[in-house]
């Protein structure tokens, strides 16, 4: 009686065991999901592994690939000279940086808290009892899928060569020299050529396999027989058929009958149209991987940059702009769909990527959204212009967008679409060519001003608070001994408005024409100032010394 | 009243062009050998022609080398407008005549064959593209007050002969500057069309029909241009 009652409640014990255990793994999984810090862990991590983008995991590559190198060429010296102690050291630090970068890819494959909280919830959802068994499958089954990935096995094979005992484990040297396709994204190319042409490389070997079969066979049914013979099994056969095939013909194995000898002919033609046949596959993969693998080169150098800007359109706006920027030393990308125009970019020595500037995708990849500060949309057609505007407002609500508009109807639009500046090439021509006509003079000295052509500059200069500007009236600085010239000063609406001068709108700002000596400047105005570079940049720097330190 | 400038070419570029003119009423007459871009210009309400201009005649009957004071170079082919620059060059010598490009090499051939000046619209419009990124607030406030509408102009003012500037030095021209008004420079046309920029710190040695280029409100410049036409320097 008590005995039956105890195996009733032993069962029920583990059962409730079980469900504590369940229950405290999924306490535990809702922690993480709501933990920050295991969420950064896991982000660092990513970067530092599999980011493609990150300039850490290049890093980390780098010292990989170092690490692997080494570790190879101790194991090689290894087989004929016995090394030290320290040498048994390295291969154990080796082996433990494999070890971990197994696990934390493992880790970073999914995440299993969020697969048991999902069964957990639905099982309350639907007021089930909590099957722990099927969670826990649930949670094992990708991380499966990931240890029988290619790449996982190989990580696997690399750790095993440093186990002594087992000397045929020093084979799996050889996996360790396969990571590095891990490393390098040239030789992971190269993998993935061959992944992509499976179908073409699948029939030329089933090709091949039959020509040789078919010699094999051929040449040992005609020569094993003859005299002098040097084909005397079916492994020579093969061998020499092989040989042949390649149009490698080291010589060791001839034919001696005729009928032999047709054979070879035979099989000689037929190897030079497999390598033919092999050569264009290969070359006409890469080819089409090459492109890519540009691109690939492009976001990286994209990612190092703070402050980018997206050129799209290399028509003659994007080259005027793209040497400008060039020339100021500011990062900058190019796209553009015309393959010319990107060549010419690449000439030229400027980042390009060939491809739709409509498509978020590859706007993303160039750091739209991140570090990318502006867009600037120059391409023939107001559509695209329209759509990358509006592609670009949705992915980073602050980046400067200027656009090109051909029509003036579209110069609304993209204002709808949340353009920043639009600039008409024909409005620009038709204001110069009429105020041309008017005031050749002036209009061409102006024009020097605004582009800088004549050395002489219209430039922004800032009071900030504790300037050596700020409080000061325009007469006490003395422009004229400094040879500037003011042009006037803009000020905030916030700013207290002052009446005694000419003043002009702009949008949510107050421009004061050639103000009077009397005007008190304050933080937050902004002096335009026309003089020379030098001029310009020695008052600019003065002004932004702190007050005290300047002597009145 | 008769036209005073022409502008060749009746394609979207010339036609913001003629709305530019129109806005400073200036009077124009939009000019183009193909019937359908001269109708197209006509139904924007532009007072277009067709006229053949590779014909000496056909030009000469529009009024250059009579009342047209100005042509604007703008039809599509760079080849076209070299062209008619030559042969506007050739009727009239004293013509203003201003050129769009659309290669850059074509700049050179259109001053080559009589252009005062040439715009490049793609030149341009990446400069100031270029311009925008760099320096928002400048341009900004350009496009509001000088190139804008509202009352903040350039303007040249030639010396007049028998003006009391003949012979003063720039600085003294600076102290007697009442008006708000900027000087920007002066333009001395004997010596060639460069800008001598006023903070450059040379004291020019003003002379009649030297060009100064001020900046201010058109009453302004308006008082400013009467001040300088005085025989005699303004108490």
């Amino acid at each position: 009686m008590r005995s039956a009652a105890v195996s009733r409640i032993i069962p029920t014990r583990l059962a409730d065991f079980a469900m504590s255990i369940a229950q405290l793994s999924v306490r535990l999984a809702y922690r993480l999901q709501a933990s920050e810090r295991h969420h950064r862990v896991k982000e660092f991590s990513r970067k530092l592994l599999t980011d493609p983008r990150s300039h850490r995991r290049s890093l980390f590559d780098g010292f990989m690939i170092v690490l692997v190198l080494v570790s190879v060429m101790f194991l090689i010296y290894e087989v004929r000279h016995p090394l030290g102690y320290w040498a048994d050291l390295f291969e154990a630090c080796v082996v433990g940086v494999f070890i971990s970068e197994y696990l934390l890819r493992m880790w970073l494959y999914n995440d299993s808290h969020k697969i048991l909280i999902e069964h957990w919830e639905r099982a309350e959802l639907m007021g089930l009892p909590f099957r722990a068994g099927a969670a826990l499958w649930a949670v094992l089954r990708p991380k499966l899928a990931y240890m029988s990935s290619p790449m996982a096995i190989i990580d696997l094979l690399a750790i095993l060569p440093s186990y002594r005992p087992l000397r045929f484990l020093r084979l799996f040297l050889l996996f360790r020299l396969l990571k590095l396709f891990r490393y390098t994204r040239s030789l992971g190319a190269f993998g993935q050529v061959m992944v992509e042409k499976r179908f073409e490389l699948y029939t030329l070997s089933l090709f091949v396999g039959s020509v040789v079969l078919i010699a094999t066979v051929a040449i040992y049914l005609f020569e094993s027989e003859a005299p002098h013979t040097r084909v005397l099994t079916l492994m020579d056969a093969l061998y020499w058929a092989v040989i042949t095939v390649t149009t490698v013909g080291y010589g060791d194995i001839v034919p001696t009958t005729p009928e032999g000898r047709v054979v070879a002919m035979v099989l000689v033609f037929a190897g030079i149209g497999v390598i033919s046949f092999a050569t264009s596959i290969i070359v006409m993969a890469f080819h089409e991987k090459m492109r890519e693998l540009h691109d690939n080169r492009v976001y990286a150098a994209v990612e190092r940059e703070s402050d980018l800007t997206i050129v799209c359109g290399f028509g003659r706006i994007g080259q005027v702009v793209a040497e400008r920027l060039a020339a100021s030393k500011q990062a900058f990308v190019i796209v553009d769909k015309n393959v010319e125009s990107v060549e010419l970019a690449r000439r030229l020595g400027f980042l390009a990527v060939a491809g739709e500037a409509t498509d978020g995708t590859l706007l993303a990849n160039l750091g739209l959204g991140r570090q990318a500060s502006s867009i600037l949309c120059l391409t023939h057609d107001d559509v695209s212009n329209v759509y990358i505007t509006l592609t670009a407002r949705q992915m980073s609500p602050d980046i400067l967008i200027v656009s090109r508009a051909n029509k003036a109807e579209t110069a609304k639009k993209l204002t709808q679409a949340g353009v920043s500046h639009v600039v008409r090439p024909y409005e620009v021509v038709a204001r110069m060519a009429a105020e041309f006509i008017g005031q050749p003079v002036a209009f061409d000295a102006l024009y020097d001003v605004v582009t800088r052509a004549a050395g002489v500059h219209l430039e922004p200069v800032a009071v900030r608070v504790g300037d050596w500007l700020e409080k000061q009236r325009i007469g006490e600085i003395d422009l004229a001994s400094r040879r500037l010239l003011l042009f006037g000063v803009i000020r905030p609406n916030a700013s207290p408005a002052e009446d005694c001068h000419s003043r002009y709108d702009l949008e949510g700002r107050h421009f004061y024409f050639n103000p009077g000596p009397r005007l008190l400047l304050l933080a937050g105005d902004i002096l335009i100032l026309i003089g020379y570079q030098a001029n310009l940049s020695q008052f600019r720097e003065q002004a932004s010394r702190h007050r005290r330190k300047v002597k009145a | 009243m008769a036209p005073k400038f022409a502008l060749f070419g009746c394609n979207p570029l010339a036609i913001e062009v003629a709305w530019r003119l129109s806005m400073t009423r200036l009077p124009f007459i939009m000019l183009d050998r193909d019937t359908a871009k001269v109708e197209a210009a006509r139904q924007e309400g532009l007072e277009a022609e067709r006229i053949d201009y590779t014909d000496d005649d056909a030009l000469r009957s529009v009024g250059i080398g009579s009342h047209i004071e100005g042509v604007f170079c703008l039809l599509g082919e760079d080849s076209e407008n070299v062209f008619l620059a030559i042969s506007a060059r050739a009727l009239a010598p004293a013509l203003r005549i201003v050129a769009a490009c659309r290669a850059p090499e074509a700049a050179a051939k259109l001053l080559a064959a009589g252009a005062d000046k040439v715009v490049d619209p793609y030149e341009i419009s990446g400069a100031r593209v270029h311009e925008l990124i760099e320096r928002p607030e400048v341009v900004e406030l350009m496009e509001h007050t000088v190139f804008g509408m509202q009352d903040l102009n350039i303007a040249e003012v030639t010396i007049p002969g028998g003006s009391w500037l003949h012979g003063v030095h720039l600085s003294e021209l600076r102290r007697h500057m009442k008006q708000n008004v900027i000087l920007l420079g002066v333009v001395d046309m004997e010596r060639g069309k460069d800008l001598i920029f006023s903070t450059r710190g040379i004291d020019h040695n003003l002379d009649y029909d030297d060009v100064l280029v001020v900046i201010g409100p058109s009453r302004e410049v308006e008082a400013f241009h009467a001040m300088i036409a005085g025989s005699t320097p303004p108490a």
